[in-house]
């Protein structure tokens, strides 16, 4: 046969079109689940690593894929938008991302995940110390700011006792370090980055200012766009079981997950072990949002003028509920959160 | 209003006058000279010839913009060195500074002087009444039409009580009625106050009603080709036989040196 | 004044305002069709009406008066700052070609850099306090001031030099006070206008990175907290307000514009 002539083309240019349509046809057949991440210790990565997730993506025909975002802000922006049909972030962000949007909270995965730094030699013993102190923070709807302006008021203080200084979760510890400012709050791995560099301390831990969940600080959420909750149940409730279990590993081996993280995340294991090792970002199998401690946090929230006094945050903590008995039967190692 | 006495006229000599400019190619081009010509003081001598014969120049040099590359201009015997209040001069576009008031405009040369604020506006004033524009003191400039900047002009050049005054073409941007109505207006506020004047143009006709004495400038390079004194009574009628006449004559010479002026290629150094 | 002439001023401010204010009305509808054709989400795109409530209770509880302020300030201390040296070497450069020559390099070289492209270096230099965002706003204010004087004063029409020499500015000195500054206003003027708008828009950016008030901070925690009608009455604000100084510089053209 001649491979060059015309008759030749005639065969191969509509065989090559359907294929093409074929595959096109296969590839778009399946739905892509956006999940929004942030470079933190989130169980979700645990979760890609370990391969929870492609049961669930040939299960239910879908392909998971991290979408990354420097902190929560954005992050809301782009569920706004559409672009995302669940993500994980701080609780503040979370909550907003609840009461504003069209997202529903089924998931609180990491606890704590805030503190106060000082200079190493700050003369500063609590927080009750910051009165006309500077004090960096990430803005205000970020987790850390309602949490600071508990910080305060536990002390008689308010947001106009002290400077606030806006500026990114991973330079707070810089600033700190250099004396830019007296003091600085944000989240982990920035905490734990700077207590590695031993040149910053702790003025304070979360659960110190404000413990709502099981003697911690609410830390990370995962919530759902309700447009993929009402589709795919199933696959919400897969994706939060898959967390779980990550969390299951994250308590039976943390040295094992350290290493996951520093490959995923790019943050040095010691610095992640540190942050495991001293509480900084905390874990438990009990990821359950309930209404009492959502109400403690929203009433905050609404306190500190960052929620409208009428917006009300969708929970829906049936997923988490049954993730948890899920987990807790098959359950390898016997070790609790603290 | 404290003019006193009416100053009389300066004299001026211009004494073997060459200009000469350096080309682009790097050569040298004769634009002027060489001229050598006695004003008299409160004389009103007229200029005229074809563009580019350098009589712009000529006033320029007067005025004290320029030097001269040879030869000397004196002013009642005093070299001129450059610009002077006392060598008052109206342009051909006006120069009024539209930052300026009517009457500011033409208070600006008495500001500098020995006069208080109040004198100042005085004798502007006693200028624009002259020349009938005295109502529009506080206008700004851009409210006036060309005729009335122009008389403006001529009343800031009088103001200052020169000896001498340049005029380089100074109807030459407006409609030949305002330019009958101004060079009557000139006259009339000359008589009152008699200066020696080198008036430029290229109207023959302006030249005839204005001038004591008229000067045709060659072309490139220009210098004085011909010189006519003009004895009749003012105000002229140009239409008589005599001025047709000398019409005539000065048309025949115009002529020829704007065939020449034609060929050279003209330039933009009037 | 007397009242015809007052009711004259009033009419005439009344009859140049009415087309932006039919514009404003226009913009308005348009929003609320948008909004009821296309139900966004209210984070996304709030209704007029949901935007102007807030715009109410931030005017109420002076917080939009007080960022207004603090970003306006901002704007006008750098802005002034600029004039005071610019518009001196703009006259200066203009007037001698030596030193034209020596300082137009520099200007060429840093002129292109856009005063965003500053904001980082600036945090950097001046950390946390007004410092850095009125250095930003410096940089967007000061080129057009000097290149506005520079070309002002090079535009001066010779004749009027030759008059302002004839009529008795005989020292240069006295030319330059009474003819060239003068002469060169109307483009300086141009000139403070332009950079106000430039720093205007530099403000709101350098907020939107480094700031703790400010309208363009108001933007930015709009955006961190979903608020999108905060955000709305923040650009709104910055619009109105860059229309009045706008304005204001119009009015102040005309009266000293003059020929130009």
């Amino acid at each position: 046969m001649n491979t060059h002539g015309p008759g030749w083309r005639r065969i191969t240019t509509p065989l090559v079109f359907a294929t093409m349509l074929l595959v096109g046809a296969r590839v778009f057949a399946q739905e892509v689940v956006n999940y929004g991440v942030q470079p933190d210790t989130d169980p979700s990565f645990i979760a890609k690593a370990r391969g929870y997730f492609a049961p669930i993506e040939k299960q239910y025909h879908v392909k998971v894929v991290f979408q990354q975002f420097a902190y929560g802000a954005p992050e809301n922006q782009a569920m706004a938008a559409g672009a995302l049909q669940i993500a994980s972030a701080g609780m503040g962000p979370a909550t907003i991302a609840v009461s504003r949007l069209k997202a529903t909270l089924v998931a609180i995965n990491i606890l704590e995940q805030t503190a106060i730094l000082v200079p190493i030699d700050s003369p500063l013993k609590s927080p009750c110390d910051l009165k006309g102190k500077t004090v960096a923070y990430p803005g205000i709807g970020s987790q850390q700011y309602p949490l600071l302006l508990k910080a305060l008021a536990n002390c008689g203080l308010t947001a106009s006792d002290i400077q606030l200084f806006k500026s990114s979760g991973p330079d707070i510890p810089v600033l700190v370090e250099h004396k830019s400012v007296d003091a600085g709050i944000t989240w982990d791995p920035s905490i734990s980055v700077g207590l590695a560099s031993g040149k910053v301390r702790l003025l304070a831990k979360a659960e110190q200012i404000m413990p709502i969940m099981n003697g911690h600080y609410v830390g990370n959420g995962v919530y759902v766009q309700n447009e993929f909750l009402a589709k795919h149940p199933d696959i919400t409730q897969a994706l939060v079981t898959a967390n779980v279990k990550a969390i299951n590993d994250i308590l039976c081996d943390p040295a094992g997950a350290a290493k996951l993280w520093s490959e995923q995340i790019g943050i040095p294991e010691n610095v992640i072990t540190l942050s495991l090792k001293q509480g900084i970002s905390v874990y438990s199998l009990d990821v359950i949002p309930t209404p009492q401690v959502m109400a403690a946090y929203t009433k905050f929230l609404k306190d500190a003028a960052i929620l409208k006094p009428t917006d009300t945050p969708r929970i829906e903590p049936s997923f988490a509920a049954k993730a948890l008995k899920e987990v807790e039967a098959g359950k390898t190692c016997k070790m609790h959160a603290t | 209003m404290t003019v006193g006495a009416p100053r009389a006229g300066k004299p001026l000599r211009i004494d073997r006058l060459r200009k000469t400019y350096a080309t682009r190619a790097g050569g040298e081009v004769e634009a002027l000279g060489p001229i050598t010509l006695d004003v008299a003081p409160s004389e009103f001598v007229v200029v005229v010839g074809p563009t580019g014969c350098g009589k712009s120049t000529l006033l320029q040099i007067l005025a004290g913009f320029l030097e001269p590359t040879s030869g000397r201009v004196l002013a009642d015997g005093t070299p001129i060195t450059g610009p002077s209040i006392d060598r008052s001069m109206v342009f051909q576009s006006y120069a009024l500074f539209p930052w300026l008031s009517v009457v500011e405009n033409v208070e600006f040369g008495l500001r500098g002087q020995a006069h208080s604020r109040k004198e100042c506006r005085e004798l502007a004033m006693h200028q624009l009444r002259l020349v009938g524009l005295h109502s529009f003191a506080d206008a700004s400039i851009d409210e006036l039409s060309g005729g009335m900047k122009q008389r403006v002009a001529i009343a800031r050049a009088f103001a200052v009580d020169p000896s001498i005054l340049l005029m380089d073409e100074p109807f030459g941007a407006l409609d030949a009625l305002t330019r009958r109505l101004l060079q009557r207006e000139l006259l009339r506020i000359w008589e009152e106050q008699r200066r020696t004047v080198v008036f430029i143009t290229h109207s023959v006709t302006e030249a005839l009603f204005l001038g004591d004495r008229i000067l045709v400038m060659s072309s490139r390079p220009g210098h004085i080709r011909a010189e006519w004194k003009v004895d009749v009574e003012r105000p002229r009628d140009v239409t008589s036989d005599a001025l047709r006449d000398l019409e005539r004559q000065i048309y025949a010479i115009l002529d020829e040196e704007l065939g020449r002026s034609f060929e050279q290629g003209v330039g933009n150094r009037g | 004044m007397t009242r015809p002439h007052r009711r004259r001023i009033l009419s005439a401010a009344a009859k140049r305002s009415l087309p932006f204010l039919i514009a404003a009305i226009v913009i308005v509808v348009v929003w609320q069709l948008v909004v009821t054709l296309t139900h966004p989400d209210p984070s996304v795109l709030p209704t007029p009406w949901a935007t102007a409530i807030a715009f109410v209770g931030l005017v109420r509880n002076g917080q939009l008066g007080v960022d207004a302020l603090y970003s306006v300030a901002r704007v006008v201390s750098a802005w002034l700052l600029s004039a005071i040296v610019a518009i001196p070497l703009g006259l200066l450069m203009g007037s001698s070609l030596r030193l034209e020559r020596i300082v137009n390099p520099f200007v060429e070289l840093l002129r292109p850099i856009s005063p965003l492209a500053w904001i980082p270096m600036a945090i950097l230099w001046f950390g946390i306090g007004e410092g850095g965002k009125v250095f930003v706003v410096f940089v967007g204010t000061f080129f057009p001031i000097l290149l506005s004087t520079v070309a002002g004063v090079k535009a001066v029409d010779p004749v009027l030099l030759n008059a302002g020499r004839v009529f008795g500015c005989t020292s240069r000195l006295a030319l330059f006070r009474r003819v060239v500054v003068p002469a060169s206003l109307p483009s300086v003027v141009v000139g403070l206008r332009v950079a106000f708008g430039t720093g205007w828009a530099a403000i709101i950016a350098a907020e939107l990175v480094a700031a703790h008030t400010g309208l363009g901070y108001l933007i930015a925690n709009g955006m961190d907290i979903l608020r999108a009608d905060l955000v709305l009455v923040g650009m709104a604000a910055i619009g109105l307000l860059g229309f009045l100084f706008d304005a204001f510089f119009r009015a102040l053209q005309r009266q000293f514009g003059g020929s130009s």
